[in-house]
């Protein structure tokens, strides 16, 4: 692990671990309704202060808080056109199942490229230090990933490249 | 016959009690005078001048603007940014030690608020500001960010 990713994932750990201590709590608008409170913003009061933890202007977590619900959204680091299009290509790939992935928003919020939407559902079906582990090592698998592909893909432009160009030389 | 589909008004609306707005919620905070903060600046960086970097932070962190407005809140974050970066970070974990509980928790809002700007996050501030945050969380554990997520006063 790189010296600068350390310190940024421990602050998310830290940060999130307090985010999750979440309770079932209805909604005060409507009867017998039980909805994400940091998604609808119907009471102020359920609300908390949100956290944003950055590690330059591109690599950035929002922890928005509330009584019953936490989303988390990261913003993944794209230097360039090609990684732009792979980390679009890879989030749109993760929302489209995000069924599957329970705890996945299946849009992200604008300015974020994934976002998770933590209920008190999931808190207490899923263990809570298996939901921040889960995160972490999302965040560190993605970077890992991205650069992957990447290299994988250039690697391939040149081949096809070069069996193309081939006749012709 | 009106044009409004009167079932569909939502009555609760006019009903004040019925709700909080975030004002309601917002505990009673001394109002802010702008210029007290631009002298505050100025004996900030006075004192980060001297090298007494301890000072500077328990005066910059003392009095938080929390009852003033968006540009007095900036460029307090700026006067406690310049403290912040001009730390050594084999400093850090003693200066956090000698702070009070309640400047622990102005501390982390300041962190979090720094990262959320665009100043905190450029030109390497934010590996600074991670170091800080950091160094914080293992000397006072989860505390401050709890009272951070909870407090309706910010910076």
């Amino acid at each position: 692990m790189s010296q600068s990713l350390r310190p940024y994932l421990s602050a998310v750990r830290a940060s999130l671990a307090v985010a999750l201590t979440l309770e079932d709590f209805a909604s005060q608008t409507v009867e017998r309704h039980n909805t994400p409170e940091v998604e609808v913003r119907t009471s102020a009061e359920a609300l908390l202060n949100s956290m944003m933890i950055s590690r330059n202007e591109h690599e950035r977590v929002l922890i928005e808080p509330s009584i019953n619900s936490v989303r988390v959204s990261i913003s993944i680091k794209q230097a360039d056109e090609i990684e732009r299009i792979l980390v679009h290509q890879f989030s749109r790939f993760l929302t489209g199942r995000a069924e599957a992935f329970y705890i996945l928003r299946r849009k992200p919020i604008p300015g974020y490229d994934i976002s998770f939407l933590i209920t008190n559902s999931h808190t207490s079906t899923m263990l809570k230090h298996k939901l921040v582990d889960f995160i972490i090592e999302f965040m560190e698998e993605v970077d890992k990933e991205i650069s992957e592909m990447k290299l994988f893909l250039n690697a391939r432009a040149r081949f096809v490249a070069e069996a193309y160009l081939t006749p012709f030389d | 016959m009106s044009e409004i589909n009167w079932r569909r008004i939502n009555i609760d609306q006019y009903d004040p009690d019925s709700f909080m707005s975030a004002e309601e919620l917002l505990p009673p905070v001394p109002p802010v005078v702008a210029a007290d903060y631009a002298n505050l600046a100025q004996l900030v960086r006075g004192l980060l001048s001297k090298g007494d970097i301890s000072q500077a932070l328990i005066t910059a962190l003392e009095n938080p603007p929390y009852g003033g407005d968006e540009i007095v809140k900036a460029s307090h974050l700026k006067t406690v940014l310049e403290v912040l970066t001009a730390t050594k970070s084999s400093d850090i974990t003693s200066l956090v030690e000698s702070l009070s509980q309640e400047q622990q928790t102005t501390l982390i809002k300041y962190l979090y608020k720094g990262m959320s700007s665009i100043l905190g996050q450029s030109n390497g501030n934010a590996g600074i500001l991670l170091t800080w945050f950091q160094k914080t969380i293992d000397t006072t554990g989860s505390g401050p960010i709890v009272r951070h997520i909870s407090d309706r006063r910010t910076v």
